[in-house]
């Protein structure tokens, strides 16, 4: 760590508040250049608004935006002044957690223990006091109160009950059960294993950020799991189908007739190559990319459709054709680079992760990190509207060439000025789920889409409202390190243009369509354990997938007779909810000479199960696959063929057989503001005058899927401060590789 | 995706990389050079020990594909370790050389020599373990979906393990189940993959010998399906419709016999013309009943043309002092003949019968076609259809394969299904070829759907006329789309054409879809301008007069072969570069080469020394050839050259013309204006006229062309 009391001496050549995302790369890449940074961070952890917590922290969180609570301002106050926990607070709205009853977990012991008449009769304490009351209360009628981890829930139970006004509204509150508390119990006890993001998003295996990763070396502090599946929800069927969004996909599908797969194709095959064939679209350059695509590719099915929007989208629901192929070809060109799949997912929560090693770069070129670091006062010279220098809250006096900050470390009369030219407001709506299976079977890390105009939001309602954007959902699982192997975490978001409405009459009737919400008579059923266990054993027998997708593969039987015994058992026992697709990090790009490594270590592990199988039975036989019980009782059924064939038949059609739920366990959901002036420059140029001249100012995380704009905009703005060099070249090899 | 199939690589290259790179492999080099001479001695030297082993396993290292190292190695480890082993120490070898080939197999997948040693550790270990050796192999094809190396490796592996479970069919039958899913699982993963495709073929076949007709049925549906979904995915991708054309089948082409004909009595020779090109594995027997009994007459059977033992044309010449009675009979039986082309096969016997007493022509009864070559009768003879008595003396029963095909794995008593499957796989192509009008490979395989659909009618039937006429479009369709394979289509394009417009000289045969000739043959058939490439089936044309082939591409005479009864040939504006085939074309009069590619006169001599060894001695005729506008004029001179080349000939009545009809024309005209202008100047014209042909018997300007 550098020398702290030099730092008042040093004029830095940046100095850069907040790491999100965007400030972590524009750090690393200064400092790569050689510049010297200065990056601080109000918060205790890296990532800003793309921070990644366990569910301690996810709670501490939301405590202290929910707490925050804006006040109006003093016109005399100084308007130099950072009030970053004011501006973070300001930008969080409809935070509500939900924490919910599933009587099932406690199998009949299930009790509820009545608030309402604590509340009242301390309605008059303070909070201190109430939730004292409320706390010894649930304690006495409680008797599983033994554990550190129960005691902490029945502290946090009590003292979400005991406040009134608060964001995460009281009302949940008036009373809790005994599984609430057990639930929560459990989330405490495995609050460590969680690693929720605030802003989730996936990576486009070949998009500018992983490139970008890979050419500056960064990546190899990275690992990833590939998305499986993206799904989309069809309003017409009122199901979830899995998209077929790959060549392979596309063949297997069941979903498309043989003409449709052909016209899909035909518009794929030239998607890839569409800058060379201006002629076919640039008619309908500023046209909506759905026009385009159904009057010039006649993709007008329902189904392709969606395919096409599974592929295309990108956060953007008004997309041109110019912008839709942008990213379809970004998608295409994704596909394959590291399995069968366009998108990548870091491991151990994506923003902060990603936060991190751009940090660590910056870090290891004289980068100087300071989180936790107060920040008081913004001093600028007015006259020649330069920005000087910062002083944090030692009162030492941080001075640099450039700052480099989002909106929350403004000054507040700064934050005036911008909050003036906002025209237009843009806001995320979020919710972070906790379920206790996978909403799409054995498929564990996917998204999904409802496209805009898909759900109605206020079923049974007049006037019906339908979602003004597309929500979208990501599914992760163990796999990806950001919850135990048997929960799921559901990030549901939707982009939204007005401050009215919460996040959860937003988000609701999505969630609804997923998972079984206790006490919501329009979520799915809850999971009966007789059809859990049914499933279950059809999933033991059959290898299949009890997904209510049209697009299934056959069941995929390794080849190997040794081998697929020991595959049902797997799925039998659970362990496919791990996620199928192993980790990689982004060397192993699919192709012979850098694969073989890792199959060697496979292989040999392979060879060791091999040889413990044999040696009781030598060529363990196929087991004996049951016929479906759709298929009539046919005469041949000595015959192992004719049913295998029945069987891939069966699989590939629509399966009828019901999903187990899942069922909500908790719930946050909050919104959050995106608005930013509309202003004519390109991303990352601009300077919003008289803001101070060299202060760049970061947009905030938006609602998209990707991280590519945000990208472009960080090379933007090192390619302004330092237009001669090279944004992050590659770094040479560490001699020192146990330097974590 | 995921592989590097069909995927360039481009490296470019600082030069002070390529600079390091090459020091870096001349130093390899010099390694692998130095550790070449150790071998050597190790080999001179016989050594078989711990030292000569390992320099074979550094060599090998460095050079997997160096085949003969991997010999040495082996005999090095028989002779040196192995023979003197028991059988723990023999296991432990092999297991160490299995773990060498393995670790090198993973630097070079795609070895033959390392997959070949690795088969040879197995086959000479007491207790292989080749269950260990198929999950080796499925990481190969997990790594490389397509690497055939794999798969072939694969196939042997299920052979051996088959091989241990030989007795108990319910295992292999598993395992072939098995191996079935292994490859779905494969196509599912990257469907463009020939060796999962072919792989499931054969397990296909393996599969359906135990199932009944339903479930061979429902699995073929099965498999349309799938592949249907391949195409329609990536119509680009060859391996799937190559499995789709296996799938759909071709029916087996019988060997047709299109009749027998005698061309001399003294001596009785006998012409039997089939509709292709075929072998003979037993002479036909001919047999003449002598006093009312039958003994067979000695002759010999020669197909016609320069290699008498393969042709489309078989005659048999009665052997010098043979006698014959009234009645001859050939008879050919299904075993006497096999197809150059693979799985055709003579469906049946034919006999024919031959009355030899009416050889007086005017007697012969109308049945009997009378063609007349030069100076002898040509007779058709009768056809008689089996059953007919085997040689040793029992009826031969018809073939038993009344089976019609349906599929590659089905089959039914009638056409119908055939038909019907044509049906549905036709239209569903034509559906794909309206999206994808550009597209080779649909356009192919509804060639060949149509072609199969033509085999189910009868060939003068409205519906074989469409399917010609349509097939022609299509090749030309293909030939603008794909001009890279444009000879390929136009040879194919040669074919229909071909077939349709021969139709005047072929019916159908009783057995269909077996063909015979027509009872009224026409003398003359005119082809120009037909796009034609070569002569498909010229026995065809045995019974033919005058055939015009003016502006085609034909590039080979070799069919004038069959042409036994042909008096004018004409081939102008072809593609010929040399003259082929003649010796048996006797009743030849005239044969037009002009403009043609015949570039040495060589190669026009060369065809009448055959001729002269043929029949034309016999019969005296001469021939007149038109050869205007050849290279060979230019190339070598007229007269001169032709004088020295014509002794090789001999004197045997061949008219050479080398100016083209044309000039001739023009020539004459002008010799006449200037006989009649100028009459000083005529011994001039006189020797003017003697340039343009060899011998001025006839009149100059003499024939039907195609001009």
């Amino acid at each position: 760590m550098a020398d702290l009391d030099s730092l008042e001496t040093t004029v830095f050549d940046a100095i850069i508040l907040g790491t999100g995302f965007t400030q972590t790369i524009v750090a690393a890449a200064l400092a790569r250049a050689g510049k010297t940074v200065l990056h601080l961070d109000e918060n205790d952890y890296y990532g800003g608004e793309s921070g990644a917590f366990g569910f301690k922290e996810l709670l501490t969180w939301a405590d202290k935006v929910a707490a925050e609570v804006p006040t109006d301002e003093a016109s005399n106050e100084d308007p130099d002044k950072i009030e970053f926990a004011k501006l973070v607070a300001k930008a969080y709205d409809h935070l509500e957690i939900q924490l919910f009853s599933d009587p099932s977990v406690l199998e009949g012991k299930e009790q509820t223990i009545d608030l309402g008449s604590i509340q009242e009769a301390n309605k008059n304490g303070s909070l201190d006091d109430r939730t004292k009351a409320l706390q010894e209360h649930i304690t006495g009628s409680y008797s599983g109160a033994t554990t550190k981890e129960s005691k902490e829930a029945i502290q946090i139970l009590a003292g979400w009950a005991a406040q009134r006004n608060s964001a995460t509204t009281a009302s949940n509150f008036r009373s809790i059960t005994f599984s609430q508390i057990a639930s929560l119990e459990e989330l405490f006890k495995s609050s460590r294993k969680y690693n929720f993001d605030l802003s989730p998003k996936l990576l486009y295996s070949r998009g500018p950020l992983t490139n970008l990763l890979i050419s500056s070396g960064i990546g190899k502090y990275l690992e990833f799991k590939l998305l499986e599946r993206t799904a989309v929800y069809e309003s017409l069927t009122d199901k979830v189908e899995m998209m077929p969004t790959s060549k392979e996909d596309v063949f297997v599908s069941k979903a498309l007739s043989l003409k449709e797969k052909r016209l899909l194709m035909k518009f794929l095959q030239f998607a890839v190559d569409y800058k060379n064939q201006a002629e076919v679209w640039e008619d309908y350059k500023n046209a909506p990319f759905t026009q385009f695509v159904q009057n010039k590719y006649g993709l007008t099915d329902k189904v392709l459709t969606a395919v096409v929007y599974a592929i295309g989208f990108d956060g953007n629901d008004n997309a041109t054709t110019t912008e839709g192929l942008k990213s379809v070809k970004v998608y295409l060109q994704s596909l394959g680079r590291y399995g069968n799949s366009a998108y990548l997912c870091p491991l151990y929560g994506v923003g902060s992760e990603l936060a991190q090693a751009f940090c660590r770069v910056a870090a290891v070129y004289g980068g100087i990190y300071m989180l936790q670091h107060g920040l008081k006062n913004h001093n600028v010279d007015q006259e020649a509207n330069q920005w000087k220098s910062v002083i944090d809250h030692t009162g030492q006096v941080l001075k640099a060439n450039q700052l480099i900050c989002t909106r929350e470390y403004l000054s507040r009369g700064m934050d005036a000025y911008l909050e003036a030219r906002i025209l237009n407001r843009s806001y995320v709506s979020h919710c972070i789920l906790v379920t206790d299976r996978s909403a799409f079977g054995e498929t564990t890390l996917c998204k999904t889409l409802f496209p805009m105009g898909s759900l109605v939001l206020n079923p049974g309602e007049k006037p019906e409202r339908t979602n003004e954007h597309t929500i979208s959902v990501l599914q992760m699982c163990g796999g990806t390190m950001s919850c135990p192997s048997d929960r799921f975490i559901l990030y549901i978001w939707a982009e939204s243009d007005s401050a009215q409405g919460s996040a959860k009459e937003a988000l609701t009737a999505a969630i609804r369509k997923l998972v079984h919400i206790p006490g919501d008579a329009l979520s799915l059923k809850a999971p009966t354990t007789a059809a859990a266990s049914s499933v279950a054993a059809a999933v033991a027998n059959e290898g299949s997938k009890p997904v209510h997708s049209l697009d299934e593969a056959p069941p995929a039987t390794t080849g190997s007779p040794a081998s697929t015994s020991d595959n049902a058992s797997a799925v039998a026992s659970g362990s496919g909810q791990d996620g199928l697709q192993p980790r990689m990090s982004l060397d192993q790009e699919m192709d012979m000479e850098t694969v073989r490594q890792e199959i060697l270590k496979a292989e040999k592990k392979l060879f060791d199960e091999s040889t413990e199988s044999s040696s009781s039975t030598p060529v363990p036989s196929r087991p004996s696959t049951p016929a479906p019980p759709g298929s009539s009782g046919s005469t041949s059924s000595s015959k192992p063929l004719s049913k295998m064939f029945q069987k891939s038949k069966s699989a590939g059609s629509l399966t009828t057989t019901p999903l187990i739920s899942p069922v909500a366990l908790f719930a946050l959901f909050y919104k959050r503001t995106t608005s930013w002036p509309r202003v004519p420059y390109p991303i990352g140029s601009e300077k919003l005058k008289p803001l101070p001249e060299n202060l760049t100012l970061l947009r905030p995380m938006d609602h998209s899927l990707d991280f590519e704009e945000a990208t472009e905009e960080a090379r933007a703005i090192f390619e302004r401060l330092c237009p001669d060099a090279e944004f992050l070249p590659p770094t040479p090899e560490p001699e020192d590789n146990s330097s974590y | 995706m995921a592989s590097r199939h069909g995927q360039k690589k481009v490296k470019e290259e600082a030069p002070e990389l390529v600079k390091a790179r090459e020091e870096r492999e001349s130093a390899i080099l010099k390694d692998y050079l130095g550790l070449k001479e150790i071998l050597k001695e190790v080999i001179d030297s016989q050594k078989r020990d711990n030292d000569a082993l390992k320099v074979t396993t550094a060599l090998l290292r460095k050079s997997p594909d160096y085949y003969t190292v991997w010999n040495v190695r082996r005999t090095i480890l028989k002779e040196g370790f192995l023979d003197s082993a028991d059988d723990d120490t023999a296991n432990q070898i092999y297991t160490n050389e299995l773990d060498f080939v393995q670790e090198n197999l993973k630097l070079n997948p795609k070895s033959y020599w390392m997959w070949n040693h690795r088969r040879w550790c197995l086959e000479h270990m007491s207790q292989p373990r080749w269950d260990r050796e198929l999950g080796m192999v499925n990481k190969f094809l997990e790594i490389d979906s397509r690497n055939f190396h794999g798969w072939d490796y694969r196939r042997y592996i299920i052979r051996q393990l088959d091989l241990v479970d030989k007795e108990a069919s319910d295992k292999v039958l598993d395992r072939a189940q098995a191996e079935f899913d292994f490859t779905t699982n494969k196509i599912h993963k990257n469907f463009s993959n020939y060796s999962a495709w072919h792989n499931r073929s054969t397990l296909l076949g393996k599969l359906a010998e135990a199932m009944t007709e339903e479930e061979k049925e429902s699995i073929v549906d099965n498999e349309f399906d799938l592949v249907k979904n391949a195409i329609y995915t990536d119509p680009e991708d060859q391996s799937a419709w190559l499995y789709d054309l296996w799938l759909i089948g071709r029916e087996q082409k019988s060997i047709s016999v299109l009749g027998a004909s005698v061309i001399s009595f003294h001596p009785l020779e006998i012409v039997v013309a089939f509709d292709q090109t075929v072998k003979l594995r037993n002479a036909f027997t001919v047999s003449t009943r002598l006093e009312h009994v039958a003994v067979p007459l000695e002759g010999e059977w020669k197909a016609t043309g320069s290699d008498a033992s393969l042709g489309s044309v078989w005659i048999f010449q009665q052997a010098p002092g043979a006698v014959y009675g009234p009645t001859v009979e050939v008879l050919i039986f299904t075993e006497d003949v096999c197809a150059v082309r693979a799985g055709s096969t003579l469906q049946s016997a034919v006999c024919f019968e031959l009355e030899t007493l009416n050889q007086d022509l005017n007697e012969i009864s109308g049945q009997l076609t009378r063609l007349v070559v030069g100076k002898n009768l040509m007779f058709d003879v009768t056809k008689r259809i089996g059953p007919v008595a085997g040689p040793d003396g029992t009826i031969e029963t018809q073939p038993s394969s009344s089976k019609h095909l349906v599929t590659s794995l089905t089959s039914s008593e009638s056409l119908e299904g055939r038909v019907e499957l044509l049906q549905r796989e036709i239209a569903s192509v034509r559906e794909l070829i309206e999206i994808e009008p550009d597209c080779k490979w649909p356009i192919q395989i509804l060639s060949t759907l149509l072609s199969e659909l033509r085999e189910t009618v009868s060939i003068h039937s409205m519906q074989a006329k469409d399917i010609d006429d349509e097939c022609i479009e299509l090749q030309e369709k293909l030939i603008s789309i794909d001009p890279l394979r444009q000879e390929r289509y136009e040879d194919r394009r040669t074919q229909l054409v071909f077939d349709r417009e021969t139709l005047s000289i072929i019916k159908d045969s009783k057995r269909f879809p077996e063909i015979e000739f027509a009872p009224e043959q026409p003398r003359e058939l005119d082809l120009a301008m037909r796009g034609l490439t070569h002569i498909p089936t010229s026995s065809y044309f045995i019974h033919l007069h005058s055939l015009n082939l003016d502006s085609n591409a034909i590039k080979s005479t070799r069919f004038l072969r069959n042409l036994l009864n042909v008096r004018r040939v004409n081939l102008s504006n072809n593609l010929i570069e040399r003259l082929e085939g003649v010796q048996h074309a006797p009743s030849l009069e005239f044969l037009n080469l002009e403009n043609n590619m015949i570039a040495k006169w060589e190669d026009v001599v060369a065809g009448f020394v055959f001729w002269r060894e043929g029949k034309l001695a016999r019969t005296g005729c001469s021939v007149k050839v038109l050869l205007g506008l050849n290279p060979v004029i230019e190339n070598e001179g007229g007269e001169n050259v032709l004088e020295q080349r014509w002794e090789d000939v001999g004197e045997v009545g061949i008219e050479i013309q080398w100016k083209s009809n044309e000039l001739l024309l023009a020539e004459q005209e002008e010799l006449e204006q200037q006989l009649q202008g100028a009459k000083d100047d005529g011994g001039e014209q006189g020797s003017f006229k003697m340039d343009g042909n060899r011998r001025v018997s006839t009149t100059v300007v003499e024939i039907a062309t195609g001009h």
